[in-house]
């Protein structure tokens, strides 16, 4: 019964993961851009709820609301005064800018905020579980699977079913002929950023309910995010929650092994899919 | 009416003149075929007039409408809609979906609003079968009948077609004649060109 439970925890847990990954797989899937700021963007997305928690003594959740449109602006922002400006034939620009901003932002967390350890403050709800059979779920991790799933429901019906992801669609397949069709390429990849930051301040929110956080863990949940959207697929967004599953069962299986264990089992879990599937479990037709 | 004129139009790219002194006149209900050889400045021809490029000289009446210092979107906005040369559709979009995309976009509505006219559209160019298949999976002539449509989307009052019948056989390109002869018949002023004598004629 233990080992259930187990791997209920991991694939919950999974729900995190890809929360994480979901924002940088929408990004690399419409303009071929790996952010490797993503996890410093999450953890600033949790310290600035943290702030508004504080100062406006909202609960985390209401906090979540006021972040939202702010994390969208900054995105919309960074994408089209900065990024934008890197994206072009040559894969390396994107890549050292955005390193560049993962340094500046952990530099600038770090005098913000102190190196101590930060954790959203818990309520009832935060804490509360319930009993399903012989097992007993937290009401939190259901809550980020819930919200992993919805995440990934709202940005598959965003694709397919609006105007807006006929455009991301059109745009990701070909930009030079969508700018001829009267498409902005600039405007749609800042939107595209200014929704993957919704979706980490939605991370975030779990992120700092889940555990302390502290400038530094940044790359870490850069690397969690890559893991769960290469073993998915580049693409595809359902392989992506499936990434996020595969490395959240192997931690805590790994864990309840051996508690050292589990990062590491993580990580093997990732090279053993790469070995058996190195272009993920949902690859795309094509690219 | 004349729906396009053109005035003593020229353009080079650095040393190499490529449209010298081009001057002719469109009436309305017009088809005009215009044939020469590869690299004879054709497609700069056709650029010229959808404003993706700019003349050095001359000018460029549209409806009665100097046109020449008007940029490319908003020339078919006012109606000059054109195919390129080599079909270039979004492979991962559906048919529909291309038309939508250039429907909405040329003449800036809503999705709602064009949603019919596209399926209008599809209908004439014989293409309504294919609708929900993703352009990437057609053959050459559903690509150019495709082309053809999302030119047609925009409802452009010119229509400019660049060598639309290129590297057809012969029997396709008598099914894409046929379609244009439709859309010509409706009131849509033509002008195509093409290297391949027969299929202006």
């Amino acid at each position: 019964m233990i080992w259930i439970d187990t791997i209920i925890q991991g694939i919950l847990l999974g729900g995190l993961y890809a929360l994480f990954a979901s924002g940088l797989s929408l990004v690399f899937g419409i303009m071929r851009l790996v952010n490797l700021a993503h996890g410093d963007l999450i953890v600033m997305g949790a310290y600035l709820i943290l702030v508004l928690v504080t100062l406006l003594g909202l609960s985390p959740f209401l906090a979540v609301f006021v972040a939202v449109p702010l994390m969208f602006a900054l995105g919309w922002f960074l994408q089209k005064f900065l990024l934008n400006r890197t994206l072009g034939e040559d894969i390396l620009p994107p890549l050292l800018v955005t390193f560049g901003l993962s340094i500046a932002l952990q530099n600038a967390l770090l005098e913000g905020f102190s190196a101590d350890s930060q954790r959203l403050p818990t309520n009832a709800l935060t804490t509360a579980s319930v009993d399903a059979g012989p097992i007993t779920l937290g009401v939190m991790p259901l809550l980020t699977f819930a919200s992993a799933v919805l995440v990934i429901v709202g940005l598959n019906q965003l694709f397919y079913r609006t105007e807006l992801g006929r455009a991301f669609r059109a745009t990701s397949d070909d930009a030079t002929t969508a700018s001829l069709m009267g498409i902005k390429p600039a405007n749609i990849f800042a939107t595209a950023t200014g929704i993957a930051l919704v979706i980490v301040t939605i991370a975030a929110l779990y992120l700092g309910l889940r555990a302390n956080f502290d400038p530094n863990i940044g790359p870490a949940r850069l690397i969690y995010a890559f893991e769960a959207v290469i073993i998915g697929g580049l693409g595809s967004l359902w392989g992506t929650l499936l990434g996020g599953i595969i490395i959240g069962v192997a931690q805590t299986v790994g864990a309840a092994i051996n508690p050292e264990w589990q990062i590491l089992a993580g990580h093997i879990a990732f090279l053993v899919v790469l070995l058996v599937r190195p272009r993920g479990l949902f690859p795309r037709a094509n690219d | 009416m004349t729906m396009l004129a053109l005035k003593n139009v020229s353009k080079s790219f650095g040393a190499l003149t490529v449209t010298d002194d081009a001057s002719f006149e469109v009436p309305e209900g017009q088809a005009l075929g215009i044939i020469g050889p590869n690299g004879a400045g054709k497609s700069t021809l056709f650029n010229l007039i959808t404003g993706n490029l700019r003349s050095d000289k001359g000018s460029i009446h549209f409806q009665g409408r100097d046109v020449t210092k008007v940029s490319a979107m908003e020339r078919c906005l006012t109606g000059i809609g054109r195919s390129f040369q080599i079909p270039q559709p979004f492979e991962k979009l559906t048919v529909y979906e291309n038309l939508l995309v250039a429907a909405t976009h040329g003449r800036n509505l809503s999705e709602r609003d064009v949603r019919d006219d596209c399926a209008d559209v599809l209908e004439r160019t014989e293409l309504i079968k294919r609708a929900n298949t993703p352009a990437g999976q057609l053959s050459l002539l559903e690509r150019k009948r495709l082309e053809l449509s999302r030119a047609m989307a925009t409802q452009p009052k010119l229509l400019l077609l660049d060598e639309i019948a290129g590297g057809l056989t012969e029997g396709e390109c008598q099914a894409l004649i046929q379609t244009i002869k439709d859309i010509h018949a409706q009131g849509v002023t033509i002008i195509w060109i093409e290297h391949v004598l027969h299929a202006l004629t």
